[in-house]
C-alpha cells in the first residue's frame, strides 16, 4: 500500500506515517509531508523480517531525490541497516531535523546507486514526525 | 522487608565508548574490537562553534576510509543540539564498528566539522 498519514491530536501536533510496501521506488516528500515542509522525525520502525538479506532504509533531505545523483541532497541524510529477518527501532527525543522535507526508499544496495536494488519482499515503515 | 540498593551493577556487560574530539579528520576503526549490537548514541554538538554533521557508522573490522568505505548507518546531527538515539533491539554490527563524521551526507568524504563535545556509544 502507499504511505498513509494519520494526524495525531493537536496537542502533539504530529503525524504517524505507515507504509507497508516500502521498496526501491522513492516515496517523495509530496506524499509524506507536503513539498518543502520542515520535518522533525522522532521515531522510526523499519520492518525487514520478511527478508533474508540486509535491507537499508535511506531517508533523503530532498523532496524528490535523484538516485545516484551528484548533488549533496541526492545523498541520504539517514541510513539504517536492518539485518536479515529483523525489525529495527530508532527513537530520537530531540528529533532528526530536515529543513526541506524528506523522501525515502528501502534497498539492498548499500552504496548510493542510480538503480538501487529492491528487497525480495517489501518492507514496512512506521514513523512519527512533525512538520511546519 | 527492608529495602536495599546497590550503587553499581555487578555484572554489566555493556561497553561504553567516549570520543571528545571527533571532527572527521581521522576515521575511527573497529573501536570495540568485536562484533555486537549498538544500543544508543549520545552526541553533544553544542561546543565551540558547532556545525551540522553526518555521523557515519561502518559495519566493518577493517580500516575505514571516509569517502570510500560505504556506511551502514548515517545520522544527521544538527548544529547546536544534543542528540540521543536509542535502539531498543540494538543495531547489528556483524563485523565491527567504525565511525566518522563530516559535513556531507551519504558516502562522500566531505569536509571536517568543528569538534563535537561528546560522542558516547553503548555497545554489547
Amino acid at each position: 500500500m502507499a504511505a498513509a498519514i494519520t494526524q495525531l491530536v493537536d496537542a502533539l501536533g504530529g503525524f504517524v506515517l505507515s507504509d507497508t510496501a516500502v521498496t526501491n521506488t522513492v516515496v517523495a516528500n509530496a506524499t509524506v509531508g507536503g513539498a518543502g515542509a520542515t520535518t522533525n522525525i522522532f521515531h522510526i520502525e523499519f520492518d525487514n523480517t520478511a527478508n533474508a538479506a540486509v535491507t537499508y532504509l535511506k531517508i533523503y533531505e530532498n523532496v524528490n531525490p535523484t538516485m545516484g545523483g551528484t548533488a549533496a541532497t541526492d545523498e541520504p541524510s539517514f541510513v539504517l541497516a536492518a539485518a536479515a529477518s529483523t525489525k529495527e527501532y530508532v527513537s530520537v527525543p530531540s528529533a532528526i531535523a530536515h529543513s526541506t522535507g524528506f523522501s525515502y526508499i528501502a534497498t539492498t544496495t548499500q552504496a548510493e546507486a542510480g538503480s538501487p536494488s529492491a528487497p525480495a519482499s517489501a518492507c514496512s515503515l512506521a514513523m512519527i514526525y512533525t512538520k511546519a | 522487608m527492608a529495602f536495599s540498593q546497590n550503587n553499581q551493577f555487578t555484572s554489566v556487560d555493556f561497553r561504553y565508548f567516549r570520543d571528545t574530539a571527533l571532527t572527521g579528520a581521522t576515521s575511527r576503526s573497529n573501536v570495540f574490537g568485536a562484533s555486537g549490537k549498538l544500543y544508543s548514541i549520545f552526541v553533544n554538538n553544542t561546543a565551540g562553534t558547532p556545525a551540522t554533521g553526518y555521523l557515519k557508522l561502518y559495519d566493518t573490522n577493517l580500516a575505514v576510509t571516509e569517502g570510500t568505505t560505504v556506511p551502514s548507518f548515517i545520522f544527521k546531527i544538527s548544529s547546536g543540539v544534543i542528540e540521543n538515539f536509542t535502539f531498543p533491539d540494538g543495531l547489528t554490527f556483524s563485523s565491527g564498528l567504525g565511525y566518522t563524521i563530516s559535513d556531507s551526507p551519504g558516502t562522500n568524504a566531505g569536509a571536517t566539522i568543528n569538534a563535537i563535545g561528546n560522542l558516547i556509544l553503548t555497545f554489547k
